[in-house]
């Protein structure tokens, strides 16, 4: 992935070398072409901004906003308005606009990003239209016949004035600054959380990411730009006209980031100069080919690249120059150190690490005593802590008639492991989403810590001190080993986008924190070696325990593991009980959904069963293993064998013989 | 008719910013004689919206259709509507050419060619990459949006063209309220064609098929359907209900290549109000999404009703706001 690249030192300063010779060269070679002029190199920085607006909050975050030609209208009209009604200098007007544009985007941002996807597309889309018709209707914005621009952008006596060679270089600057500000962004925790939220949001609300905090701010710094390149596009027409900001702007520039590559950066200068080159070809060679108006080839030639591009080529020009960058870096990087501060954070991780304990397979894979929120809790305390971590009290679900859960209750102290059981569609899933907040609770209370954050959103129930892994692995397959982890702690740091993209200090304490913490958690499930690997690539079992360190990077207070041991073998669910123990030595809660009956029964103090969502009985291991209610219902006997665990355990020596013990003897 | 803003040449427009010339497309003064109505024609202009509204709803069950089986977003809609419309004057000819296609034949033959359209665009453009997620998948329809405009474009140069009346003859009157002879063409026929379907839907094999698909792709494959043919067959149902709405439809507006993307639009608002669900809902919708717009500018001061579809537009984005079940249903919620 770029980002794994982009991690590299030499990755962004080649970038940013290559496109600044790229575009400071353009007055050259353009003219050259024959069919170019640096007015096609003005077009390319400006839909450069734009384009990056796109990437960003379409490519990183997933979300589909097609207002880019309203955010470009407000900034090229700001200019223009303010110049002419309020004498503002054009510098000022260029800033006040972006900062109009950004505070519209953050409005509407928060308005319609509780939309999925696809809706929010044509809602934006149908924004960006509105956007048209009032700059083309209102009187304020000079109607049909636009509005003229004030005085030229001017630093002392220097005047950059539309068409002149000066005037390029401005925008081109802007552009590399731009691409420097979304670049900086991208790669940093806001970019991770991005990233998160558009892999999986569910999985990125319960590492405590706030999805709708992060798509505004993607929105925002998108429009920012966007509004800026509006006002270098006021300066640079002289007359500012509503048809220069039709849905098309918008479509146009989707084109140019997709054939840049949505997940690309420094794909984006090259998809909009691919784009402008094909469009000049086309208007001056058209002609010779079919003697008709030339330009009623774009439209059909955009569609036609559009589709061939998302066909061949979906990750655009940027996945071309990741390729070739990574051919080039496999010569010159070791893999290992791919990621910010890896080999460091190991080195510190591992000197704090305690003597550790010998797992089944012979590594080191327990640490103890490093929790940060351990204090509190620490196992020196001798009498159990009175309040309970973890309170849900009578938790009923509805799905539209279905009750999926009917009055669970359930309490979790600190050191505490509690086995939640029952067959399928006991609403085990639906009682831990109901507690993560991801499912939201008819009736019933949940209370962490004391506080009540019944029917919260994730992101907030997690601030609270609750972690969660998922039943079907909910990883970000895209990122790193590292990276999700990183997510995981999230909460652990607090650099915001304005740290990020200016790379105050703040950032890189934070980053340095988060990934000493990621490196840590991931220590604990011995996955360490694979921290720069995408996790979409590991295999099953290895996806598990990194979904575990993602939980634990949030250093939670509360862990609910959802069938944490499916698909391991029998020596890594043996890690995976010590783990557990491990973690509730140091006074976590667990919760823990499992049918491997043997690790369930080996670490849980109690043991909650569940049945098409009512609560059968809570008791001690032992107890519930010779409940008759619960044999009938869930372990069964040995002729009606509906337990998960004891599926393979047809009469003779299978290494889960041993599962055989819990079924009880002289029962039904 | 409120049906369509006519604006500049959009496709050339954005070249400004190269500092070529604008191409202005003919300048229509194209201030609805709608926007004329006083107080006291209330009955006409809900006549008029049931109208448009019409022609909403085949547009959004042509949504619902497509969004239904496949989960896309078919941006393309008001596209094949377009070309659904244009194609119909290409064979009858505009305004009585007589040398041309019996009307009739005009509008089976354009409905014939686009539905083979949108089932060859999916098997050519969606087919390869149906697994990708629904933003990428409407993105490609976004692709084939511009690749019909600008098909469109070529022949026609963004001029505006339209078609004589089915029937001709002056306005009838019902009730002493004057209703234009196609406003009963284009109401009857959408109720002819939404009892069709609503046949086809319920009766027949492939209709039955199509449901099956859209409640539980993963159980009608298990009972042997093809579901990926599915796919083929709904895209071309849905340019078939978007052909259909554009051959009735441009006898009373005119049609320009670029009309698509403002009635992609309403048919997403239509298919909104309507709830997203139900064929009935979407219909329900479209009436009265045209009804609303009718009246909110057949009543609006001229200051509000210069806007003309950001008026309507606007109303989406509070409907939105306002009412989120039915859009929910693939939040990441329930993915947990």
């Amino acid at each position: 992935m770029s980002v794994l690249l982009a991690d590299r030192w030499w990755a962004p300063v080649g970038g940013l070398a290559l496109v600044g010779a790229m575009f400071f060269t353009m007055p050259m070679w353009m003219p050259a072409l024959g069919f170019l002029s640096v007015e096609d190199g003005v077009t390319v920085t400006i839909y450069t901004m734009l384009a990056l607006g796109m990437v960003l909050v379409l490519g990183y975050c997933g979300q589909l906003m097609l207002a880019t030609n309203a955010v470009f209208g407000v900034g090229a009209y700001g200019l223009a308005i303010l110049a002419l009604h309020d004498g503002l200098n054009p510098w000022a007007g260029m800033a006040v606009s972006a900062a109009a544009a950004g505070a519209g985007a953050a409005l509407i941002g928060i308005m319609v990003f509780r939309l999925t996807g696809h809706l929010l597309g044509l809602v934006t889309l149908a924004i960006g239209y509105i956007a048209f018709i009032v700059f083309e209707t209102s009187s304020l914005t000079g109607g049909a016949s636009g509005i003229s621009v004030g005085p030229s952008l001017a630093i002392g006596s220097a005047v950059f004035s539309g068409g002149e060679n000066s005037f390029f270089y401005l925008c081109a600057a802007a552009a590399l600054i731009s691409i420097v500000v979304a670049r900086n962004l991208v790669v940093s925790r806001t970019g991770r959380a991005l990233r998160a939220v558009e892999a999986n949001e569910a999985a990125a609300g319960s590492a405590g990411v706030n999805a709708t905090h992060y798509k505004v701010v993607a929105f925002v710094v998108g429009a920012v730009i966007a509004s800026v390149a509006g006002s270098l596009y006021a300066n640079y027409v002289g007359v500012v006209g509503a048809s220069s900001f039709t849905i098309l702007v918008t479509i146009e520039v989707l084109l140019m980031a997709v054939v840049g590559g949505l997940r690309s950066i420094w794909g984006v200068p090259f998809g909009v100069l691919a784009v402008v080159v094909f469009e000049a070809a086309l208007q001056s060679y058209g002609p010779d080919l079919i003697h008709i108006n030339s330009s009623y080839f774009t439209t059909i030639g955009f569609g036609v690249v559009l589709i061939l591009v998302l066909l061949l080529l979906p990750g655009g020009l940027g996945s071309v120059g990741d390729r070739l960058a990574r051919m080039v870096g496999s010569s010159r990087s070791d893999p290992d150190d791919a990621n910010v501060g890896t080999s460091a954070a190991r080195s510190v991780a591992a000197s704090l690490a305690g003597p550790g304990e010998p797992s089944a397979s012979g590594q080191p894979a327990v640490a103890v005593g490093l929790r940060k929120g351990a204090s509190g809790h620490t196992r020196g305390r001798v009498d159990p802590d009175p309040q309970a971590l973890l309170e849900a009290v009578a938790v009923t679900c509805h799905f539209e008639g279905l009750t999926a859960l009917d009055g669970v209750s359930l309490e979790l102290h600190a050191g505490e492991v509690v086995g939640l059981i029952g067959p399928n569609g006991a609403g085990k899933t639906t009682f831990f989403n109901c507690l993560s907040g991801h499912v939201q609770p008819s009736s019933g209370v949940v209370r962490l810590g004391g506080t009540d954050v019944t029917g919260l959103p994730p992101y907030r129930i997690a601030r609270h001190g609750l972690a969660r892994t998922f039943q079907n692995i909910e990883l970000f397959p895209d990122m790193s080993v590292l990276e999700n982890v990183m997510v995981g702690a999230h909460l652990c740091a607090h650099a915001g986008a304005v740290s990020a993209i200016l790379r105050l200090p703040g950032h890189w304490h934070d980053e340095r924190v988060l990934a000493e913490r990621a490196t840590h958690a991931l220590q604990r499930v011995d996955m360490e070696r694979h921290a720069p690997r995408a996790a979409g690539t590991l295999p099953y079992g290895q996806q598990r325990r990194v979904e575990i360190a993602r939980a634990l990077a949030a250093e939670p207070h509360v862990l609910l593991l959802d069938e944490p041991a499916a698909g391991l073998s029998a020596s890594e669910a043996q890690e995976l009980v010590e783990l557990v123990r491990a973690l509730a030595s140091e006074s976590l809660g667990i919760v823990m959904v499992e049918h491997n009956m043997r690790a369930l029964m080996n670490v849980a103090d109690r043991v909650t069963v569940l049945d098409s969502g009512r609560q059968l009985l809570t008791a001690l291991p032992e107890e519930v293993r010779k409940d008759p209610v619960v044999i009938a219902s869930y372990l069964g006997t040995s002729h009606l064998d509906i337990s998960h665990a004891r599926a393979p355990s047809a009469p003779g020596a299978s290494p889960r013989s041993e599962d055989v013990s819990y079924v009880p003897q002289g029962d039904s | 008719m409120v049906f369509l803003r006519e604006d500049r040449d959009e496709h050339t427009a954005h070249r400004s910013a190269s500092g070529r010339a604008l191409v202005w497309a003919p300048m229509m003064d194209w201030m609805p004689t709608f926007f004329a109505t006083g107080i006291g024609q209330l009955p006409e202009t809900l006549v008029s919206g049931i109208v448009n509204g019409c022609i909403y709803a085949l547009a959004a069950v042509s949504l619902l259709v497509v969004y239904n089986v496949t989960g896309v977003i078919n941006f393309a809609v008001g596209d094949f509507l377009m070309a659904g419309a244009m194609l119909t004057l290409l064979f009858a000819g505009p305004n009585g050419d007589p040398h041309r296609l019996p009307l009739a034949l005009a509008v089976l033959l354009a409905v014939v060619i686009v539905t083979a359209l949108g089932g060859l665009l999916e098997l050519l453009v969606i087919h390869p990459r149906r697994r990708y997620g629904t933003i990428f998948l409407l993105i490609l329809t976004i692709g084939i949006s511009s690749v019909l405009e600008g098909g469109a474009l070529i022949p026609t140069g963004s001029l505006t063209y339209g078609l004589r009346p089915f029937t001709s003859g002056p306005a009838l009157s019902v009730a002493g309220v004057l209703i234009p002879r196609q406003d009963f063409w284009i109401v009857g026929s959408t109720l002819i064609v939404m009892g069709l379907l609503w046949y086809g839907a319920t009766r027949t094999r492939i209709g039955k098929a199509l449901r099956a698909c859209e409640v539980n792709p993963t159980a009608a494959r298990l009972v042997g359907i093809r579901v990926d043919r599915y796919w083929t067959i709904a895209f071309a149902l849905g340019a078939l209900l978007a052909a259909f709405a554009g051959a009735i439809l441009v006898p009373v507006t005119y049609a320009t290549y670029n009309m698509g993307i403002p009635i992609t639009l309403k048919a997403f608002v239509a298919w909104i109000l309507g709830g997203a669900e139900s064929p009935l809902g979407a219909v329900a919708g479209g009436v009265g999404f045209g009804v609303l717009e009718a009246v909110v500018l057949g009543y609006s001061p001229a200051s509000v009703a210069n806007y003309g579809d950001a008026v309507p537009l606007l109303l989406l984005i509070v409907a939105l706001v306002i009412r989120r079940r039915g859009l929910t249903r693939q939040m990441a919620v329930t993915r947990v």
